[in-house]
């Protein structure tokens, strides 16, 4: 075949070129120490790769998350181990006050240790970590038991009513008619003028009790109630307090404790008389023409004098009106554990505030109701489920609303509410029973979290075991030398030991868990760092002896294509 | 007699044939370099001898061109391969770079740090540093997608650019061989050799043949006529007809036309085979439109299963006062019954904050029933948002057979309106509210509460603005509880979930598939290349077997020519002694 000089031109670039382009592989490889650097190198190694640095990547990752959570999980093994301790001491205590020799003094000193063990307890299932309570379930934000220790004085007090420490209230036939008489000569068209009660309400300064001057914006409120006669003073106590609200002073203020200020309101009072209140801002004075006899038959003691309006037809003596304190009782240092009756006046389908001005936690808010004026009462409601802490600062807490279901209509006027508090001798729980599951290596899921429910109650039902009951319970029976309770209460101890054992068992296995988990994890990454090694890095041993090749035939390409395309004819030509 | 006087001629014919074989030589060593030529060679014959028998010389006939058709045309034909093959493996490469992570965008790896993140949350629901570090992580993701969305849009526009300088080349090409076919037609129609014309057209259609593939044929008169491959004419005589690329928007296709004058446009993009044209083509209408497809797709899925599963959950602390979707509707489609629905229930929780009272409000969701209107109207009756009809318009309403007229309260706890498109949820009178589980997937199609802006493709996917404004808005649970890591749990789940072609691939695979496709077709493109390469080599030595100046050939030819000369002239000069002495005689 004819070789031309286009061709052996093209021969030396093409061959020399590829050996070249060898070279410059060789050369990115062993630089760079990786065999595959973009996936056409190797595709489905590339594939490997990715693989093998996701894996990586995860490993990595997950072994920081196991860590954090043996940190957690390690720290709850340690507290519930110290709270067994603390209980096993208990139970130590406990059988040596059991002991039938022993004077009632050191069975006392042994109650009084109890309390201490009591607080530990509490503050030990209020533990932290990182700022979050650690055996409250879920709601890590949320402290988990709430020990009433402290809750044996608190106070609360109302607004716009009044508060007695101990009223109680006496039968009283309200629901007897008036019988006002008909004076002859007024027409029957006159009637509802006829019985009309007036009163006539002027600011006064609440302390001195001085009717303040009047001026453009203090003006003297009258109030028109008109009455048919037929009343009974039932029916006339309604009348006034509905005329009361309908006056416009109602006002439904958030700010106020109750919710609604009122300006006056009637009822009868201890000795069944009846008397209209004020608050201390108000005079009221009553219109004194009485052609019917109205204000005999009521009776109508000036609140602000505490004098009766008129004197008493029928003969009975002048009855000092009680000293009707008017004022608000705030802040009134009630017992608790005990029932407090406040009374309370208003409509039942309006809602009613109740503050809760200072304290600890109270544990649930109970009421009962009487709608008879105190014969019966009904059986203790809770008012509100969700007891908020309030502030132990002093400042205002929030509100309790008490809502009734009312099926009439119009409101009825209704006494004898009872709003008391029952104090929470043992612990409650805040906290949620979910568990925090997390996923470790191979779906495995592990749940880290011990709930203090868990801990310290058991089940759900009445008869649930709790320590802190138990422990109460003990309590009281050293401290009144009742053997037989302290043995009782010991062997509800050892069921709570026992309980606590258990969950000692699981928080070990989770533990495990994780410890073997992590192993895994590491093993893992160890194997994809082999694989990526295997499948990404320049075997150099290799690489090398194909470099020597390359260059070897480099040389041997660049000297035959000298020898071929040098010499010509044109060189041996003279 | 005169033979003495013929000798002089013989003599003479003899110089010239000397002199142009010694041209001819000179041209064929003067063009050892130039591409394409062919060279060339003297015919000489015998003179036609006279009568009786004896020789007059030398003749020279015509100057061949030394040439064979049938490597030629493998050569034209194995260009076109060569350039299809060439310009494949080198675009794809660069497109290689932009796709993959081994040492390039880290695009993988943002996902699996995105995951990561994730996961740590799970382990640690209530950490407000773990949030920011998933927001940021999420912000790179959505980056490295905008990224390469906006790196595979710049290699289509780039390839654009190159398709219409590429046309342009073809047609300098095809318009230059158009005129060679006439300056050629009108040399052979005079009966003259057209040799280096020729040369230059070959060299013309070899070099359209890599661009473009085409089917030629040379006529009766010494034209080439070059057709498209579906039969249309590009050069015709010496006419030659016009390529264009017509306009296309970011996701259209590029269409080439062709077109003959005086106004006739056709499109003949399908019928383009092979050529370097048709490797661009290819790679913008299919390869990086199929890529970006793939993109989008990942976008859409991982965003979307994300946003499913946090649109029913609580932040840390966070309550929320308004919220807003993130797609909106037109006017027509507010009406209509709204896509990715279930039939199932969401709820909202309000919260009055001064009496701690919660009141939840549930909705029931139909499915292929519920538009964006009907979905604002239960929330607002649930809610208790409208006003109470007067008796009158009760009446009316009874008489017309129509509901009566909603209206809603100037103050409500909390009410639901459609305003230019979007769904706003809107709280009210001191209240706020935080969502409850949806199991209708309302809130994670419309965008309210969910981690992602609702995503269309990949250069639109987003945070939502909630979480880009506040961290503490990513919902790792339920309810406000702090360490319930219900949401979290589940996404971690995603990762391994066969969400992709049709309930069989994982994210992972379906990434690891696109590499692989990229790599192995490379890794193809460059093998085949290679093949062409190698090929056209051969060929082209064939050919210049043929066709080529051997340097060494031609310096034995230039002294052939010059020994000849020599001798013609020696011959010459004894010729005219002899005559000389006949004249001194």
């Amino acid at each position: 075949m004819r070789i031309t000089e286009p061709s052996k031109e093209r021969s030396v670039k093409d061959n020399v070129t590829r050996n070249s382009e060898e070279l410059q592989n060789l050369l990115s490889q062993t630089s760079s120490g990786k065999r595959v650097s973009k996936p056409s190198d190797d595709p489905i190694a590339a594939v490997k790769i990715q693989d093998f640095k996701t894996t990586i990547d995860h490993t990595k990752t997950l072994e920081k998350n196991i860590a954090s959570d043996q940190v957690w999980v390690n720290k709850s093994e340690d507290t519930v181990k110290s709270i067994s301790d603390l209980l096993l001491r208990v139970k130590t205590l406990g059988l040596q006050g059991a002991n039938d020799a022993m004077p009632l003094a050191s069975r006392q000193s042994i109650a009084n240790e109890l309390k201490g063990i009591t607080e530990n307890l509490v503050n030990l299932s209020n533990t932290k970590l990182n700022n979050l309570y650690m055996f409250s379930g879920t709601k890590t934000f949320t402290q988990p038991l709430h020990f009433n220790k402290a809750l044996t004085k608190g106070s609360f007090g109302f607004s716009g009513i009044y508060l007695k420490s101990k009223a109680t209230f006496l039968p009283v036939n309200r629901n007897k008619p008036l019988g006002l008489t008909k004076p002859s000569e007024l027409t029957d068209d006159d009637k509802d003028k006829l019985y009309q009660l007036t009163f006539t309400l002027r600011k006064q300064d609440p302390i001195t009790k001085q009717v303040l001057p009047l001026t453009k914006d203090n003006q003297p409120i009258t109030v028109n109630i008109p009455l048919t006669g037929n009343e009974t003073i039932q029916d006339v106590i309604d009348e006034i307090n509905k005329a009361a609200i309908k006056q416009g002073n109602y006002k439904e203020n958030e700010g106020a404790p109750l919710g609604f200020d009122v300006n006056f309101y009637s009822k009868l009072n201890k000795n069944n008389e009846f008397a209209i209140f004020t608050s201390p801002e108000w005079n009221i004075s009553i219109n004194q023409q009485d052609p019917s006899g109205l204000l005999k038959k009521l009776q109508i003691y000036n609140p602000s004098t505490g004098k009766q309006v008129l004197d008493n037809v029928d003969g009975s003596p002048d009855q000092a009106a009680e000293t009707v304190s008017s004022e608000i009782a705030h802040n009134q240092e009630i017992i608790l554990n005990d029932k407090i009756k406040a009374t309370f006046h208003g409509y039942s389908n309006e809602k009613y505030l109740l503050n809760v001005l200072k304290g600890g936690h109270y544990g649930e808010a109970l009421y009962i109701i009487s709608d008879d004026g105190g014969k019966t009462w009904s059986e203790p409601k809770v008012l509100n489920k969700k007891i908020e802490v309030s502030n132990p600062d002093g400042k205002p807490s929030r509100k309790l609303t008490l809502s009734f279901d009312s099926e009439e209509k119009d409101p009825y006027f209704m006494e004898g509410l009872e709003v008391y508090f029952k104090g929470n001798e043992y612990a409650l729980y805040e906290g949620n029973k979910q568990d925090k599951s997390v996923v470790l290596d191979n779906n495995v899921k592990a749940s880290l979290n011990t709930n203090a429910h868990d801990l310290f109650f058991a089940g759900d039902d009445k008869d649930r075991l709790n320590v802190f009951e138990t422990l109460y319970g003990l309590q009281i029976a050293l401290n009144e030398d009742d053997t037989a309770n302290i043995n009782k209460s010991l062997n509800e101890l050892d069921q709570s030991i026992n309980q606590i054992l258990r969950q000692r068992e699981n928080i070990a296995k989770v533990s495990l868990e994780l410890k073997n988990s992590k192993l895994r994890v590491q093993q893992d990454s160890d194997s994809a760092f082999k694989g990526l090694a295997k499948e990404e890095d320049l075997d150099v041993a290799k690489a090398s002896m194909e470099i020597n090749n390359a260059e070897n035939r480099h040389q041997i390409a660049l000297n035959t294509s000298a020898k071929l395309i040098q010499p010509t004819l044109l060189n041996f030509l003279r | 007699m005169s033979t003495l006087l013929g000798n002089l001629d013989i003599g003479k014919k003899a110089l010239n044939a000397a002199q142009l074989g010694q041209s001819v030589t000179g041209h064929n060593i003067a063009n050892v370099n130039t591409e394409g030529f062919s060279r060339q060679a003297v015919n000489q014959s015998a003179a036609k001898p006279l009568s009786d028998g004896r020789g007059q010389g030398v003749e020279t006939g015509n100057i061949r061109r030394m040439h064979d058709i049938f490597t030629t045309n493998k050569v034209i034909e194995e260009e076109a391969q060569l350039g299809h093959s060439d310009t494949k493996q080198s675009t794809l490469s660069q497109v290689e770079t932009i796709f993959t992570d081994l040492e390039g965008t880290r695009f993988r790896g943002s996902i699996q740090a995105f995951w990561n993140a994730w996961q740590s949350l799970s382990h640690e629901p209530e950490s407000v540093p773990l949030r920011k570090a998933l927001a940021q992580k999420a912000q790179e993701l959505v980056q490295s997608f905008h990224t390469i969305d906006n790196k595979l849009q710049t290699e289509s526009d780039n390839i654009t650019i190159k398709l219409n300088d590429t046309l342009k080349e073809i047609n300098g090409l095809s318009s230059s061989i158009a005129k060679i076919n006439g300056q050629i037609q009108s040399l052979e129609h005079r009966h003259l050799a057209a040799n280096d014309l020729r040369d230059k057209r070959e060299l013309l259609l070899q070099k359209l043949s890599k661009l473009l593939h085409v089917r030629y044929y040379e006529n009766k008169r010494g034209n080439v006529n070059i057709e498209m491959p579906n039969g249309m004419n590009l050069v015709h005589g010496n006419k030659s007809n016009k390529l264009l690329i017509s306009t296309a928007g970011k996701n259209e296709d590029v269409k080439i036309l062709l077109q003959s004058p005086p106004k006739v446009v056709n499109e003949v993009t399908n019928s383009i085979k092979s050529g370097e044209v048709k490797a661009l083509l290819d790679l913008r209408n299919m390869d990086i439109k199929t890529i970006r497809k793939h993109l989008d797709t990942m976008a859409i899925k991982i965003a979307g299963r994300v946003n499913f599963a946090h649109a029913g959950g609580t932040g840390i602390n966070r309550f929320k006062s308004t919220e807003t979707s993130s797609v909106s509707f037109t006017k027509e489609t507010t009406d209509q019954p709204l896509p990715n629905l279930l039939d199932g229930k969401f709820g909202l929780v309000l919260f009055d904050p001064s009496k701690n009272e919660d009141k939840t409000i549930n909705v029931n969701v139909e499915a292929g029933k519920d538009s964006l209107t009907s979905i604002a109207k239960k929330i607002n009756k649930a809610a208790g948002a409208y006003k109470q009809p007067t008796q009158e318009q009760i009446e009316q309403a009874r008489e017309n057979k129509t509901e009566p007229p909603l209206i809603l309260k100037e103050h409500t706890p909390l009410k639901a309106i459609v305003k230019d498109g979007k769904l706003s949820i809107v709280s009210g009178m001191g209240y706020h509210y935080i969502h409850d589980e949806d199991s209708s997937n309302l809130f994670a199609s419309l965008g309210i509460n969910t981690f992602f802006k609702v995503t269309h493709n990949s250069a639109d996917i987003d945070l939502n603005e909630d979480i880009k404004k506040d961290e503490m808005n990513i919902a790792a649970g339920y309810g406000l509880v702090p360490s319930d890591n219900t949401i979290a749990n589940n996404i971690v789940e995603a990762k391994a979930e066969r969400l992709f072609n049709q309930g069989t691939m994982s994210v992972d695979d379906f990434y690891n598939q696109q590499i692989s496709d990229i790599g192995l077709q490379i890794q193809n493109a460059k093998k085949d290349h290679n093949n062409h390469k190698e090929l056209l080599s051969q060929y082209k030595t064939f050919r210049d077997s043929v066709a080529a100046v051997n340097l060494d050939e031609e310096m034995t030819n230039m002294m052939k020519y010059q020994r000849a000369y020599e001798s013609s002239a020696k011959f010459l000069n004894t010729i005219d002694s002899m005559t000389q002495t006949l004249i001194q005689m």
